[in-house]
């Protein structure tokens, strides 16, 4: 199969398993238990009966459920996640926050790549030795490490007894130094899992190369270790983690919920929470929805790029 | 609270850093006082009578005088606030940090409240009680709104009319029948029936000027009152932020200036309680409120803290089915009171930072007035404490008398994201378990399954033993009529298993809204004692234990905080409350 039929099938295979997302993100407000009307009124005894008829017809619950999905689904085909009693027009909502919670994710995300990468070759080239073990308790102390309390730990350390970040972001815009300063804690919680995983992906992928034929060849041509380790071996482990890497968007975006708040950060993650205090289902759809529809796209990336990489997977 | 000069134990602050970081992050889903608040509003004690007072000549705190030259004028305080700003219009806002920021930072009503819940003098300089159910207010004269309207009294009226058919529609509505414009400066309103409490509960409703009226601004864009703060910026769910309203209308005294000393106040919100613990400490704010209490001592002993605090209104209570059997029978219900753990509670789950409630009244309900000690004594003796012979002799009685064996399978539920609540619910459980006479099993919900659950249509339906969090305020009336009078059954706030006693109804009725006895302190207090015998024998609620509201700011930067036993007063009275003589500054050189 080439590469072009490939990539056609794959992104075929997408429709479905987003159509999954859309019916299931749909169902949230069909699983709220009593009348939806009711808890997005704030459970209002006295709210005025019409208004109540007119939330009802502007979620289209007048309608029979498959009309009421596909109205809905048509909205949000045109970035129209509706408009919440609570918080306003939701896309807008959706927008003013999402720029906190991608640049706190690619941070998180480049923390992860920049320290996994070098310590998992380190490990891999000394193998069995004392900093293969040092690197293995680490990977397993950052796996084991529940990001909310690492987040804290940090800012107890880091801000409450050395000094060196505040505790809350400061009032300056989010791409200003002092914000991307404050940003490293953050995206450090972040990236720690994610760290520990790479870095042991990393390091079987580069010791299974090391022990491939191409590598002996190459070291009995006299070519320097060095050459050797970083120009072959390392672009051909680097496939493995690349995709790794792809797939660990869903765990970034999960953990951005929780260290949001404990960094106060105002991203969507943050806006989850405060919609699932207010009872505010419409945020609480339209972020779900945002988030389960960049985890089918970032699996999709890396399926491709593992195809673009490795000419012989087509699956 | 004691104090004792030594600094937070580094150590200390860790463990209770990580133990509330568990607790914040489950209990941050939906505040639960806030989310059912009872009107913290609808209290007074005797309207009328203290209406000639002018602001900031009582003395009502215990506070120590305050020289003026003293106040450094200026700076810009910084609150961590635990909770998002739900709504900004103040006929819907229906949790307290809405209310603690926006009602009454920025909006004000015809009386303002003291810290010992005594009506003042706000937006009226006076009024007058022409009979029962008529009142005539006279508004001050040259009173200006943030964009520069002047008030009068039509705006007063469609104030109050604004409230109709809304969430907070109670708030005027228990009492408002009709008003009349008599001039632009006074006000005739009549009541639709007697309130004790309408003086006081003015307070708590905002006047609005014609912009905000007529619909030319929308209150949830651009808040416009006559607060001593206007509305300056609000990032949804990060920071609100509010300066000085240089034309106030208080004109000064001798102890506080014409306007409050702190000229900007920004509210940052971090909802994490650890995280809002380490912006304390770090100093990136200067005041916060709703830590975990097992870090209440550390901050206390302090010198870098002063923490402040009073007996509040918040209170939790248990609901018994009582449309099933045998929750029908008063000697069962009363034993299981008599079986709640509640100085353990107090001790291991609140860390000596709340109130026993062995009576249905808390402390600032005016209790000293309304249930005098020996009454209480003799209450307590008869029918309270935690006693567990007790409780199994009148619950085997009440067994008998329903023709059931022990145990009895019952289930108690609570919500899972408040982890005090959990814990003492977990201790009342194992109490009844040890009692012999209950099989008990415990179930969680998340806020919002079991707010639908415990306050929608159907709660009654649910034989299941309740327990849950309200608001209520300086009135007796607010700690009873919420959870036990008829006319409060759910769906609403809060009679959870449509409990009805006729008797119990004519009581609270009469305090509240009887001419002959709700403007006679005598008068009340025999029916709120009548009322505190019959609510001991019937145990149709149990109250487990009363809220106390604290404080916490960094010492010698914050001069003067004192905290208000109402949470939605928090920050206003906190900072600047003229009628209390109560003004806060921060220090320049303490930062």
């Amino acid at each position: 199969m080439s590469l072009r039929r490939y990539v056609i099938k794959r992104l075929l295979m997408v429709i479905p398993v987003l159509f999954g997302v859309s019916v299931i993100t749909f169902s949230i407000m069909q699983l709220v238990p009593g009348d939806i009307v009711d808890v997005l009124l704030g459970m209002d005894p006295n709210a005025d009966p019409e208004a109540a008829e007119r939330l009802r017809q502007e979620l289209h619950l007048d309608r029979p459920i498959w009309e009421q999905y596909l109205l809905w689904l048509a909205g949000v085909l045109q970035l129209d996640f509706g408009f919440s009693p609570i918080t306003g027009d939701v896309s807008e909502t959706i927008v003013t926050r999402l720029p906190a919670t991608i640049l706190l994710g690619a941070m998180g995300w480049v923390i992860a790549l920049v320290l996994a990468i070098p310590a998992g070759v380190y490990a891999a080239v000394n193998k069995d030795e004392l900093a293969d073990d040092v690197s293995r308790i680490a990977a397993l102390f950052g796996i084991a490490t529940p990001n909310f309390w690492l987040g804290l730990m940090l800012l107890l350390v880091f801000s409450l007894w050395l000094g060196w970040f505040p505790s809350i972001p400061p009032d300056v815009s989010l791409l200003h130094p002092s914000m991307l300063w404050y940003l490293l804690l953050p995206a450090i919680t972040l990236g720690t899992a994610s760290t520990a995983l790479l870095m042991r992906i990393m390091r079987s992928s580069m010791v299974e190369e090391l022990n491939k034929e191409y590598v002996r060849t190459a070291r009995a041509k006299g070519l320097p270790e060095r050459t050797v380790v970083l120009k072959h071996v390392l672009r051909n482990s680097l496939i493995s983690v690349v995709t790794v890497a792809a797939l660990m968007t869903a765990s970034i975006v999960d953990g951005a919920v929780v260290i949001e708040v404990v960094f106060s950060w105002p991203g969507l993650g943050e806006q989850l929470i405060t919609a699932i205090g207010q009872r505010d289902l419409l945020v609480v759809q339209g972020i779900v929805l945002l988030v389960g529809v960049s985890i089918v796209i970032a699996n999709l990336l890396a399926d491709l790029v593992y195809a673009w990489l490795d000419p012989r997977i087509r699956y | 609270m004691p104090r004792t000069d030594r600094d937070i134990n580094r150590r200390e602050i860790l463990q209770g850093m990580g133990a509330a970081g568990v607790v914040g992050l489950a209990g941050c889903i939906g505040d639960d006082d806030d989310e059912i608040e009872d009107d913290d509003t609808d209290d007074d004690t005797d309207p009328g009578t203290d209406d000639d007072t002018d602001p900031g000549t009582d003395d009502d705190t215990d506070e120590e005088e305050t020289d003026l030259d003293e106040i450094h004028d200026g700076g810009e305080l910084v609150i961590g606030l635990a909770e998002n700003i739900a709504d900004f219009d103040p006929v819907s806002m229906n949790d307290t940090t809405s209310g603690m920021t926006v009602r009454t930072l920025l909006y004000e009503g015809l009386t303002a409240i003291d810290f010992e819940g005594d009506p003042h003098p706000g937006l009226a300089e006076d009024w007058e009680q022409i009979d029962d159910t008529t009142f005539e207010f006279y508004l001050r004269e040259g009173v200006q709104f943030h964009n520069g309207e002047e008030l009068h009294a039509e705006q007063v009226k469609r104030s109050f009319e604004r409230y109709e058919g809304e969430l907070r529609e109670p708030d005027v509505y228990e009492w408002y029948e009709d008003s009349e414009v008599v001039d632009d400066h006074t006000l005739e309103v009549h009541l639709s029936q007697p309130d004790a409490t309408m003086i006081t509960g003015l307070a708590g409703v905002p006047i609005l000027p014609d912009e905000l009226l007529d619909g030319d601004t929308d209150p949830d864009e651009h808040p416009i009152g006559t607060g001593a703060y206007q509305f300056e910026e609000f990032e949804d769910g990060d920071v609100f932020r509010a300066s000085r309203f240089e034309d106030h209308w208080f004109e000064g005294s001798d102890s506080v200036p014409e306007t409050p000393p702190i000229e900007e106040i920004t509210c940052q919100i971090i909802r994490e309680d650890a995280s809002r613990s380490s912006a304390l400490q770090t100093g990136d704010v200067h005041h916060s409120f709703g830590l975990a209490s097992d870090t209440l001592d550390d901050f206390d002993a302090s010198d870098e803290f002063d923490l402040t605090s009073t007996p509040a209104g918040g209170y939790e209570f248990m609901s018994y089915p009582v449309q099933f059997e045998p929750w029908d029978n008063a000697n069962i219900r009363a034993g299981v009171d008599r079986l709640i753990p509640r100085p353990i509670i107090i001790e291991e789950v609140y860390h000596g930072w709340a109130e026993r409630s062995d009576l249905p009244f808390a402390e600032i309900s005016g209790m000293d007035e309304f249930i005098p000690d020996d009454f209480r004594e003799e209450m307590f003796e008869e029918y309270g404490g935690y006693d567990i012979d007790e409780a199994v002799e009148l619950i085997e009685e009440g067994f008998d008398e329903e023709g059931i064996d022990a145990p009895l399978d019952v289930n108690l539920v609570v919500n899972a994201d408040n982890d005090d609540r959990v814990q003492w619910t977990e201790l009342v459980a194992e109490s009844m378990e040890q009692s012999g006479m209950f099989d008990v099993e415990l179930e969680t919900f998340e806020w919002t399954e079991y707010v639908a659950r415990v306050t929608g249509p159907g709660s009654e339906e649910n034989n299941e033993i309740v327990t849950i969090g309200l608001s209520a305020g300086f009135d007796p009336d607010s700690f009873i009529r919420a959870t036990m009078y008829t006319g409060r059954q759910t769906p609403g706030c809060c009679n959870i298993h449509h409990y009805s006693n006729d008797e119990l109804d004519d009581l609270i009725e009469t305090g509240r809204h009887d001419p002959d006895v709700a403007f006679d302190t005598d008068a009340r207090a025999e029916v709120y004692q009548e009322a505190t015998e019959l609510i001991m024998q019937e145990a149709p609620v149990s109250f487990t234990q009363f809220g106390t509201e604290i404080d916490i700011v960094r010492a010698g930067e914050v001069h003067g905080w004192e905290t208000h036993p109402i949470n939605s007063y928090k920050i206003i009275k906190g900072i600047y409350a003229p009628e209390s003589d109560q003004v806060a500054w921060l220090d320049p050189d303490a930062a």
